[in-house]
């Protein structure tokens, strides 16, 4: 599904197994659509490349950090949340200060 | 409290009113709701209202849930609707399904000036490299750039790790249609790396 593959649309096998991609990356294909797509890109580099493509590009959104919970709204929830056994208090958290 | 104690077990302790469970329960959700808040909203102020607006929720109706194992889907649902009602409040923009046809990769792509660039691989660079590099930004961006329904998608499985099957249980949607949209944002998301990596600012 290469970018440079000339009239890539008319490639009617690379069409229908690019909507399936995903779940081929994911592992949550059938055992036989999922051997029919590995034949496939044994023999379509372009697919092949798409392919690794996209797998490179869920790893990095998998691998890129979250934002961190500052401390201070942390401490502000706690605080707010801890005052009464079972971190109940008087002041449920929706009030803590913004 | 031990690290094993499970979300069921938390939850008893929760309903028991024990001291400590609901900080625990903060401890637990707390930071990952924030850094969902962050992904969804793309603004850190944003994602603490939405933060409150979920411990709120769950201050006052954590008790009543029926199904202790559902804990982690119920969790993200009221932070995934507190950060659609923040989206409500600002530009509306109704929700469509983007068909293939406009994510298949099309040959004038590559006509342009420059060719595409290439995905960095980033299974061996360290977490901290990682941290500070570019692609965190362009990420960021990205992701933001995504119209909501396909965003709450990918970021719930791709970046908070859920499974399909959590997905479709907290946001009320058939696991196909998870599939496709998460399939779709991917793909979308995969061309803005693309584009902002290879110095154009094309965008669709």
């Amino acid at each position: 599904m290469s970018e440079a593959r000339a009239g890539h649309g008319a490639h009617a096998r690379c069409k229908a197994l690019f909507e399936r991609l995903s779940e081929y990356i994911d592992g949550e294909l059938d055992a036989s659509l999922c051997a029919e797509i590995g034949s496939h890109l044994d023999g379509c580099d372009p697919c092949k490349a798409f392919l690794e493509s996209l797998r490179r590009t869920v790893l990095i959104l998998e691998r890129t950090p979250a934002a961190r919970l500052p401390e201070d709204v942390r401490a502000e929830i706690l605080r707010a949340a801890g005052c009464i056994p079972g971190g109940r208090s008087a002041s449920p958290p929706g009030e803590v200060k913004k | 409290m031990t690290q094993a104690e499970t979300d069921h077990e938390l939850l008893d302790r929760i309903r028991r009113d024990e001291p400590g469970a609901f900080e625990r329960f903060v401890d637990r959700f707390g930071g990952r709701i924030f850094g969902f808040g962050v992904r969804m909203c793309g603004e850190r102020e944003d994602a603490r209202d939405v933060l409150q607006d979920t411990l709120l929720r769950a201050f006052t109706s954590l008790k009543g849930l029926e199904r202790p194992e559902a804990m982690q889907s119920w969790v993200f649902r009221v932070a995934a609707n507190a950060c659609l009602m923040k989206r409500r409040r600002g530009k509306f923009e109704p929700e469509r399904e983007i068909s293939l046809e406009e994510l298949m990769p099309r040959t004038e792509d590559a006509g342009g000036v420059a060719a595409p660039a290439e995905i960095p691989d980033v299974s061996s660079l360290p977490d901290e490299e990682l941290a500070r590099s570019e692609l965190r930004v362009i990420v960021r961006k990205a992701v933001s750039s995504l119209p909501p329904h396909y965003r709450i998608v990918l970021v719930m499985r791709d970046m908070e790790h859920l499974s399909t099957k959590e997905v479709a249980e907290t946001l009320g949607l058939p696991g196909t249609a998870v599939k496709m949209r998460l399939h779709r944002a991917r793909l979308m998301i995969r061309k803005r790396i693309e584009q902002a990596l290879g110095g154009g600012t094309r965008d669709e």
